[in-house]
């Protein structure tokens, strides 16, 4: 372990070392007189590819030692070092400074042989990427072939009586066998042919793996499939480029660049699984901004032509008129563009975007509700167990679409997770099959389509939480209230009412002790004893107000009490059994009420009370044939009267004409 | 006769006690709560025990399930519940069936009615408060044969479901027994119930009547 580190690190400082000194004689040489356009960009990009190439390389070897793709990114990268330290060493001993440097000339040699190892070195990542290993056996003999090929390749070109490309044109490959260049020659075109074809077979073991590949390995080779194949368009575009731009060295450039970074950064992804699934979405944003790039060109040259025939050549109008139409038709071209993507490419995501569209329309119309998106969600990517959960920032929490708490993660949940945001705030949590996580553009674009609905949904779920927390906290201070009246009234029985009784027994013992004598003190005494039983009467009045002590024998006991005592006539029709404690308290409250204000206010000569059983519900009605005009006013008691049957998820209603009489209708909820 | 009490204030206690005490009865044993209670009457087996609806420890209506429970085990020993407010809960049921008396704390101050009531219990009648009784005979509907009775027949069943004979009734209402004896007749008669000769079975089986209308 420790050894394959050192031997890691040694190669890398080696190979970074000799790209850097090729680099820093290359710098010396061009300072030196040594003539040629843009000197500094290919060497830069050398240097710079070569760093990310060995890194890349380094790492992937030491946290994969068993895999061969980090060693063939060291080997590309080695063979770039070859290159740029071979360059170097050969301008400034060759060109500026001529003989300061020993075997300057033979050093010419390094550039060829590191461009023969380049494509050796992709050959191989191609063909054993990512796995580190072949497709398969078959695959033996083409890999041969291609260790073969670069074998002779590299000594033909070591070997090849020749003169180097410019601006070495002029200097002899030392090494070179002038009597052999007849029989070499067909042997190095044969070589080099036999390489570049070890590319088109490195392309086809990449195909045949895709093809059989499934899960991680599909979008690793997605990653270095979509790099290669982009080689080929950068360099036609290059090209096209060129014939506007002129200078092949731009195209050249800008293709070499591309290689140099962008495959060791296909590479590292993909080993690294760092943002794996990206690459759905890199592929199809490359298909859409191409074929938009293409179609927009072809119709910006088609307009301009086409103005400039109508307006004469060279008119800045044409060139206005062209460039304004291309870009109105940039938007909906774009959207056409994706759709026709998505429907050739990626028919399951044209078709989930289609219908969390149809879904959105709905909700704009109202005849949708924003929750259903989890329902249109789990059918649009096919997949039943998916579960949507809402994120409540002021609790901290997930919930379910109803509101309620997500409970503890389960350890064993099996379900992949996948968290929705907007900007920078959290939305929710998907939860759903973890093969969807292959299909991330199908998964992303659709949620990103969804996020308003999915906002929407969790703003109206959240508000009915807060409201289903206030109105559970309203029901428990109306509880309270009870209770605490329900104190109060014993504490009147049992304290102040029993020390009257008290006293009373005392004063008919005092007077029972006088046997006859003085007769006016027995009669204050009477007197006395008469006070004691009106206070203790008021005393009893006054508990019975606070709460009457009947509701613990039920509603109907406590009613026909409260109707005895009313002094109007009062027809009761009442429903017998228990209810909650609280419901019979507010329903008791609400006759009450009812009752004074008809007795008080309305000048009732008759009242029917009824209650009755519906649906889970408590229906209480107070009818008078009073003059009516009750109205639910703030601060009326009818309006307290609201509150109280509200706290308890209830509903009052009030209908009073005038004249003739009013309702006081309630409804409670009394789920029993 | 001899009575136990059972209350858990001690001056009330001690009130009550000095008046029963001086009507000439024997208080055999005074304690504050249900099993104190219990425990006495299996003891003494007392004509009377006079009982507070609320003791320790939960001040509930241990009292009232105490009496229930002596009048299971002592078909002998008579109840008078003693309580700070009216609650009907079982108290109608069991004054129906005789030897056992529901009143507020209050009554005591009455002391002759209330010493007649101890009496009248103790003796195998009933005595339920005025406030009790007032549910018990006030109509309930249109069809309710309460609404053929007169005024004054309303008023005599009244003092009959509270316990009272008809020589406690006559003295109530300034009337002579005859008079009272005629209103009773009719009053039975209304209701559809046997005339029975005895006192106490009458007013048990008019409280029957009554507490069965209520349910």
């Amino acid at each position: 372990m420790r050894r394959r580190t050192a031997l890691v690190a040694a190669a890398v400082a080696a190979i970074i070392g000799s790209v850097g000194s090729g680099l820093a004689m290359h710098v010396v040489a061009v300072s030196g007189g040594l003539a040629m356009p843009a000197p500094y960009v290919v060497p830069v990009i050398v240097v710079v590819g070569t760093v990310v190439q060995a890194t890349v390389g380094a790492i992937a070897v030491w946290r994969q030692p068993r895999n061969a793709v980090g060693w063939c990114l060291l080997g590309l990268a080695a063979a770039n070092a070859l290159d740029g330290f071979g360059s170097g060493y050969a301008e400034l001993g060759v060109l500026v400074y001529p003989g300061s440097l020993p075997g300057a000339d033979a050093a010419l040699v390094l550039p060829a042989a590191g461009w023969v190892l380049v494509y050796a070195a992709l050959t191989a990542l191609a063909l054993v990427f990512p796995d580190g290993r072949l497709p398969s056996h078959r695959w033996r003999p083409a890999a041969a072939g291609v260790g073969l090929a670069t074998l002779a390749a590299g000594t033909t070109v070591a070997l090849f009586p020749g003169t180097g490309n410019p601006p070495f044109d002029h200097v002899q490959n030392p090494a070179g066998i002038r009597q052999l260049a007849g029989p070499l020659l067909p042997l190095l075109l044969l070589s080099l042919a036999s390489l570049l074809a070890g590319l088109f077979v490195g392309a086809a073991a990449i195909a045949v793996r895709f093809r059989r590949a499934t899960g991680v390995e599909r979008q690793q080779l997605k990653w270095l499939a979509y790099v290669g194949a982009c080689v080929p368009f950068v360099l036609a575009l290059c090209f096209f480029s060129q014939l506007f731009l002129g200078g092949l060295g731009v195209a050249f450039t800008v293709a070499f660049a591309f290689i140099n970074f962008a495959i060791p950064a296909a590479v590292g992804i993909a080993i690294f699984r760092h943002g794996l699934y990206d690459v759905d979405r890199l592929i199809n944003r490359t298909l859409v901004y191409g074929t938009l790039t293409v179609l927009l060109s072809v119709a910006y040259a088609a307009l301009a032509l086409l103005l400039g025939v109508l307006l004469g050549r060279g008119s800045a109008w044409a060139t206005a008129g062209a460039t304004l139409a291309v870009a109105f038709a940039f938007r909906p071209l774009r959207s056409w563009v994706q759709r026709a993507v998505d429907w050739r490419f990626d028919r399951d995501k044209y078709e989930a975007l289609r219908a969390v569209e149809g879904f959105l329309e709905e909700v704009r119309r109202g005849s949708a509700s924003p929750e259903r998106v989890g329902e249109v969600l789990r059918k649009a990517l096919h997949d039943p167990t998916l579960e949507l959960l809402y994120w409540l920032p002021e609790s901290g929490i997930y919930v379910h679409g109803t509101g309620q708490p997500v409970s503890e993660p389960d350890p064993e949940e099996p379900r992949a997770r996948t968290l929705l945001e907007h900007g920078d705030a959290r939305l929710g949590l998907l939860l759903h099959d973890p093969t969807l996580l292959e299909r991330g553009e199908l998964l992303r674009s659709t949620l990103d389509a969804s996020g308003l609905a999915v906002e929407i949904a969790r703003l109206r779920v959240e508000v009915r939480v807060q409201l289903a927390a206030v109105q559970a906290s309203r029901s428990r201070i109306v509880a309270a209230g009870n209770e605490e009246r329900r104190r109060i009234e014993r504490d009147l029985h049992d304290g102040a009412q029993q020390r009257l009784v008290t006293l009373g027994v005392a004063l008919r013992l005092l007077q029972r002790g006088l046997d006859g004598r003085s007769p006016a003190l027995r009669a204050a005494l009477d007197e006395a004893v008469g006070e004691v039983g009106r206070a203790i009467a008021d005393l009893r009045e006054l508990a019975r107000g606070v709460r009457p002590a009947r509701l613990d024998e039920g509603l109907a006991v406590a009613l026909r009490d409260l109707a005895r005592r009313s002094p109007v006539p009062i027809e009761l029709d009442l429903i017998g059994g228990r209810l909650p404690s609280d419901i019979e308290t507010a329903a008791y409250f609400v006759v009450c009420e009812a009752l004074t204000n008809a007795v008080k206010h309305a000048r009732a000569s008759r009242v029917a009370v009824r209650t009755a059983r519906e649906n889970g519900r408590l229906v209480i009605q107070v009818e008078d044939d009073g003059i009516g005009g009750a109205r639910l006013v703030s601060g009326s008691g009818l309006a307290g009267l609201a509150d109280r049957v509200d706290a308890h998820g209830g509903r009052l209603r009030v209908d009073s004409r005038s004249p003739g009489g009013t309702l006081v209708e309630a409804e409670l909820p009394c789920a029993s | 006769m001899r009575i136990v009490i059972a209350e858990d204030s001690v001056l009330f206690r001690e009130g009550l006690t000095r008046l029963l005490q001086d009507a000439g009865h024997e208080v055999v044993a005074r304690v504050r709560d249900a099993d104190g209670l219990l425990a006495a009457v299996d003891e003494h087996t007392p004509e009377l025990a006079v009982i507070d609806v609320r003791m320790p420890p939960a001040f509930d209506d241990e009292g009232m399930r105490a009496a229930a429970l002596i009048r299971e085990r002592h078909r002998s020993v008579a109840v008078l519940v003693l309580s700070q407010h009216v609650e009907t809960r079982h108290a109608v049921e069991l004054a129906s069936s005789g030897g056992f008396g529901y009143l507020l704390k209050d009554r005591v101050l009455d002391v002759d009615d209330f010493l007649d009531a101890a009496q009248r219990v103790a003796e195998g009648g009933s005595a339920l408060d005025p406030e009790v009784v007032a549910m018990l005979v006030s109509p309930a509907g249109r069809k309710d044969p309460l609404v053929e009775l007169t005024p004054r027949e309303l008023e005599v069943l009244g003092l009959m479901a509270e316990g009272r004979t008809n020589a406690g009734i006559a003295k109530r209402l300034w009337l002579s027994e005859k008079t009272v004896e005629t209103h009773v007749r009719s009053i039975l008669g209304k209701l559809g119930l046997s005339a029975s000769e005895d006192d106490h079975r009458r007013v048990l089986a008019a409280l029957a009547y009554l507490r069965a209308r209520t349910e």
